[in-house]
């Protein structure tokens, strides 16, 4: 059974086609990786599996359900925009905090514990504006971690990392997929990609093209 | 600030017209701080009182990209009307905490609480309000009998005004990314909405009567309910359209800056 499946998935804007009917699958246990040149649609498609945007033929699923863009996202979908969405004025366990009480289902000391996996200091009482760009980063990944994803959409998510970040992102990505969540990721960073993916889709003219990830190598 | 501009106001007006003390008792002053006769702060810079307290709540969510996380979990209608409701919540508690103030200020300013004893059916004791058998007005006659009780109503009026004002930052955060242009878009609409009306010829129509007209007992409750009204109603459907402009808003966003990588 697919964890996310797209088929046919049509995207235009003002008679502009961003997306020709774009299928994708992925199962439990996938990291699929989505490259392609800059404005080719890659971050619109992301937005679609999430239900931001609404798309004007197909149909998307996640987690067997139809995403509706108007509708809440069910429950184990995580997301890593770039940049993260995230409050300027609170602190980042502040921000997990403003974001785990729509659910109501996380509690400070689980939500400390996350901030503490992705490296950050629960106690560090600066607000995110001084946050550093990877420290926002990481503060995302956190937010993508929440409620324990089956199903985490990435994009970008090594923009604005060090090192030990992309270190630690990689090692978090094989720990999500051996415990069988399924990772879409959405990169223009070739070797990045190659390196954590099992799948490599290339988007080209609004449409997606399965890639030999030797080739990328 | 309305408050202290209004009782300068009102003792200014006292010295110039030498009007009788019994004029200026507690619940007189208090309602003439917001009137347009001895001060027009109330009514011309209300639309820049209702948006400041909360009408950048969207935007702010929107240039942050905050509200994906949050769309994520609860949904895109009802994280636009939440927002909407929040809004105006926070609106209806600073605007009854000011005009609650202003009461509280004129009791303690005045120390008159006694009402004139009303010498004929035809003078009223107070310029500018009538009896209520000459001015069928809802509820006029509660200032005479119960104007403690009466006091409460020009609050609930005022609330009214500052969270329909108010609520049009939430339309405004649909079609503009900066934040003063939204906090300065109901006073725009506020005084385009002024002009409009003149042009028409509706001179007593006009928002700048109708903020305070109540006050001034030239109009009733009813009018000034209808009148207000539809522009809250029309910001909470216009919520209601958020979701797709929300979507274009950012599609058109992200592919700029996908661009721009």
């Amino acid at each position: 059974m697919w964890v996310v499946e797209l088929s046919g998935v049509h995207k235009s804007i003002k008679e502009n086609d961003i997306l020709k009917g774009v299928s994708l699958q992925a199962s439990t246990s996938e990291v699929v990786g989505i490259i392609g040149t800059n404005g080719s649609g890659k971050t619109t498609l992301l937005r679609i599996i999430c239900g931001l945007t609404s798309v004007n033929k197909g149909v998307v699923r996640v987690l067997g359900q139809t995403i509706v863009s108007t509708s809440a996202l069910p429950q184990g979908i995580g997301v890593v925009f770039d940049p993260p969405g995230l409050l300027a004025d609170l602190t980042g366990l502040q921000n997990l905090i403003v974001i785990a009480k729509v659910r109501n289902i996380m509690t400070t000391i689980e939500l400390q514990q996350l901030i503490m996996k992705v490296g950050l200091n629960p106690e560090d009482k600066r607000k995110v504006s001084k946050y550093s760009q990877g420290m926002k980063k990481r503060l995302g990944l956190a937010i993508a971690m929440m409620e324990n994803p089956r199903v985490v959409l990435m994009d970008e998510p090594t923009n604005g990392l060090d090192k030990k970040g992309i270190s630690a992102l990689r090692d978090w990505i094989s720990e999500l997929k051996s415990s069988g969540t399924c990772i879409v990721i959405v990169s223009h960073y070739l070797e990045e990609m190659a390196a954590v993916c099992d799948t490599i889709y290339t988007m080209d003219d609004g449409r997606l093209i399965q890639t030999p990830i030797q080739s990328l190598v | 600030m309305i408050t202290v501009s209004g009782y300068i106001g009102i003792q200014l007006g006292n010295l110039s017209f030498k009007t009788a003390p019994h004029e200026f008792n507690s619940w007189y002053v208090y309602l003439q701080v917001f009137g347009m006769n001895f001060n027009s702060i109330w009514g011309v810079m209300v639309p820049l009182f209702a948006a400041l307290p909360f009408g950048d709540t969207l935007i702010y969510d929107l240039n942050h990209g905050f509200e994906v996380p949050l769309i994520m979990r609860c949904g895109m209608k009802r994280y636009f009307f939440t927002k909407w409701l929040a809004n105006i919540i926070v609106i209806a508690c600073v605007s009854c905490a000011v005009l609650s103030c202003s009461l509280i200020m004129a009791l303690l300013w005045r120390r008159d609480i006694k009402m004139p004893t009303i010498m004929s059916a035809t003078d009223s004791p107070f310029s500018g309000v009538y009896l209520s058998s000459y001015q069928p007005h809802v509820l006029n006659g509660l200032f005479w009998t119960h104007p403690a009780v009466y006091s409460l109503i020009p609050i609930v009026i005022g609330v009214l005004v500052c969270i329909s004002i108010g609520s049009i930052t939430m339309v405004a955060s649909l079609f503009s990314k900066k934040r003063y242009l939204i906090l300065a878009a109901p006073f725009i609409f506020y005084m385009l909405f002024n002009v409009a009306v003149q042009v028409i010829g509706l001179y007593l129509w006009v928002p700048f009567v109708m903020s305070a007209g109540f006050l001034e007992f030239q109009y009733s409750i009813l009018p000034t309910i209808f009148y207000w009204s539809p522009i809250l109603l029309f910001s909470w459907i216009a919520t209601h359209f958020g979701p797709n402009r929300y979507r274009e808003f950012k599609l058109a966003l992200s592919n700029s800056s996908d661009s721009n990588d």
